[in-house]
């Protein structure tokens, strides 16, 4: 999850912070927070598969980062906006569908990456490996 | 009352203009905001600024608390924002103080103007696009994404090969970029253009006097380049003579300019490309084996069109953007029929072809849609590959279809290596040949 003070960072492509969660069994068991700011769309790409990240939550995205987030297999939950930790504990617990999580003008989407078949709205469930949060 | 009046003169003016409460909290939204960021104004009242522009500086450099802090304005300062089409805008944006009756600030103001179509004019005009300018899905060429930042920060020479108008210059833009050396100049030779006298001038230059006309001291391209970057288009094209020049500067970093006695030391990164096979002309006798080695340190091969078929929609769809805020057309499309057209045409020229195809229907279409009369007359005439429906409508299984029978037709046909290149298992691959219909060479039809 790309922050900024403790909050979703509203755009992916200007974030300059990212939070890494490792999850098993629902429950958060480690985090690392990244200075990115450096990076540019192929650096941060890079930097997710390295660090076997399988999901991204975020804000907006430009299309053509989204394209190559979901073509590198990696899902991607954007359109979030909120507190890091409600965030966090909302998807983890499958609630992230309020609209109090939505970023204004853009729909909450959860998109496969490749590999998976198509997108689709809403219903999120966790998966135990290494999230990206 | 008051309200529906300030809106109205708001609604009347063509640059977005929103206003904040000291809690950066949107207090009025206008329609040009509306059409510039995709969020409606009902959606827009109330919520925190940042999340409804999404603009590069909301979390950096905010212009709004920079004015409320100061009290001076921010004036015609160019950021970009990510609107709700996903679709990174240039704006411009300037803020001001709110202030009541009274004089006591109440908040602060913001307008933005979309500024997309100058931007693309100024890319169009000093052609200085860069690695955002790439646009593909294919995974060869996410292949490439994936290894463009180590290759561009180290400063090994690099040669780029192929096919005309496949972007090896857009390539060499983007490597200079993303190095060490952005900073510095990216200085391009087309070594097909000029002739071999001149070319040797131009690389090294001359001091006054060298020759008739030399009436005073040229730095030449690699003076130019010094501590930036010098791509070589064309480098198959340079003589022996100059091929033993470049292979010095190359090894030892000197070399003399027309006239002098002098050598000059640069460092320069070298960025070459050419669009025939290097090798082969090594083979031949006609390019030298050491040169060769010395500029191919890291090869990287850009795939032609046809094999990346897959990428033709996006390009098309990235090409009617830009022609539309050239032109000022709004063309929302291209149907199925010209689409499948497309698809099943094998672009010799590749991409910059495909951008003159759709700039030659801009002409012809004053629809919504491009339609397959718009095409030129080469294109329209290209038979349909599978079945009479072909040309009538294009789904998704026909792409996958061409795109599995090009990567097939480039592994020879050898399902092994192509579920291999794919990243994919066989029996997937044979699946999907099955599935897909694919005939392949000397096989029984798989259904």
């Amino acid at each position: 999850m790309p922050i900024w003070e403790n909050r979703v960072s509203t755009v992916l492509d200007f974030s300059d912070n990212l939070l890494i969660a490792d999850i098993k069994e629902r429950t958060v068991v480690g985090e690392t927070c990244i200075n990115w700011s450096l990076c540019n769309d192929i650096m941060k790409i890079s930097l997710l598969t390295e660090e076997g990240v399988s999901v991204l939550l975020c804000g907006a995205v430009s299309k053509p980062l989204q394209i190559m987030l979901e073509d590198s297999g990696i899902d991607l939950v954007y359109g979030l906006r909120g507190m890091k930790d409600v965030v966090l504990q909302a998807y983890l617990n499958g609630t992230l569908q309020g609209d109090c999580f939505r970023l204004p003008g853009t729909a909450l989407t959860v998109c496969p990456g490749n590999k998976r078949k198509r997108c689709r709205s809403k219903g999120l469930k966790p998966r135990d490996k290494k999230d990206l949060l | 009352m008051v309200e529906k009046k300030r809106d109205l003169i708001l609604d009347s003016i063509a640059d977005g203009v929103f206003t904040v409460d000291h809690d950066w909290r949107i207090t009025s939204f206008n329609h040009a905001a509306e059409m510039i960021t995709g969020v409606e104004r009902s959606e827009a009242i109330g919520q925190l600024c940042k999340d409804v522009l999404k603009a590069e500086i909301c979390e950096k450099d905010c212009a709004i608390r920079q004015t409320l802090t100061t009290g001076q304005p921010v004036v015609n300062k160019t950021v970009h924002i990510v609107n709700a089409e996903g679709q990174r805008i240039p704006i411009s944006i300037s803020t001001a103080v709110l202030q009541d009756r009274s004089g006591n600030v109440v908040g602060a103001v913001e307008t933005f103007r979309d500024i997309s179509v100058v931007e693309t004019l100024k890319k169009e005009i000093s052609r200085s696009y860069g690695f955002e300018d790439f646009i593909s899905k294919n995974h060869r060429m996410h292949d490439l994404f994936k290894i463009l930042p180590d290759i561009s920060q180290s400063n090994a020479t690099i040669l780029i090969e192929g096919e005309s108008g496949t972007g090896k210059e857009l390539l060499a833009k983007a490597i200079h970029q993303l190095s060490l050396r952005k900073n510095k100049r990216l200085v391009v030779v087309n070594c097909g253009a000029l002739p071999d006298t001149l070319l040797e001038s131009e690389f090294f230059g001359y001091k006054a006097g060298a020759f008739t006309d030399a009436k005073r001291d040229n730095p030449g391209r690699f003076k130019l380049a010094d501590k930036g970057t010098i791509f070589l288009d064309e480098i198959g094209d340079i003589s022996p003579a100059l091929q033993i020049r470049l292979l010095r500067v190359l090894q030892e970093g000197t070399y003399e300019p027309l006239g002098s006695v002098e050598s000059c030391r640069t460092d320069v990164r070298v960025i070459t490309a050419t669009n025939r096979h290097l090798q082969d002309l090594v083979r031949e006798g006609k390019f030298r084996e050491d040169l060769y080695y010395r500029i191919n340190v890291m090869r990287i091969e850009l795939p032609p069109l046809r094999e990346r078929k897959e990428d033709i929609p996006l390009l098309i769809e990235h090409f009617i953007t830009h022609f539309n805020l050239l032109q000022t057309k709004q063309i929302q499309g291209m149907t199925d029929d010209a689409l499948a057209c497309l698809m099943s045409y094998d672009f010799p020229g590749n991409i910059r072809e495909l951008k003159n195809i759709i700039e030659h229907t801009f002409i012809l279409c004053k629809k919504d849609l491009i339609e397959r009369q718009h095409l030129p007359e080469s294109v329209r005439q290209v038979p349909p590959p599978h079945s009479s429906k072909y040309s009538e409508v294009m789904t998704f299984k026909d792409v996958e279809a061409i795109f599995l029978t090009n990567v097939l037709r480039r592994n020879q046909w050898n399902r092994i290596q192509t579920a291999k290149e794919l990243g994919i298992h066989k029996s997937t691959l044979f699946r999907k040949i099955k599935s897909l219909g694919i005939v392949l060479p000397n096989h029984k039809r798989s259904h």
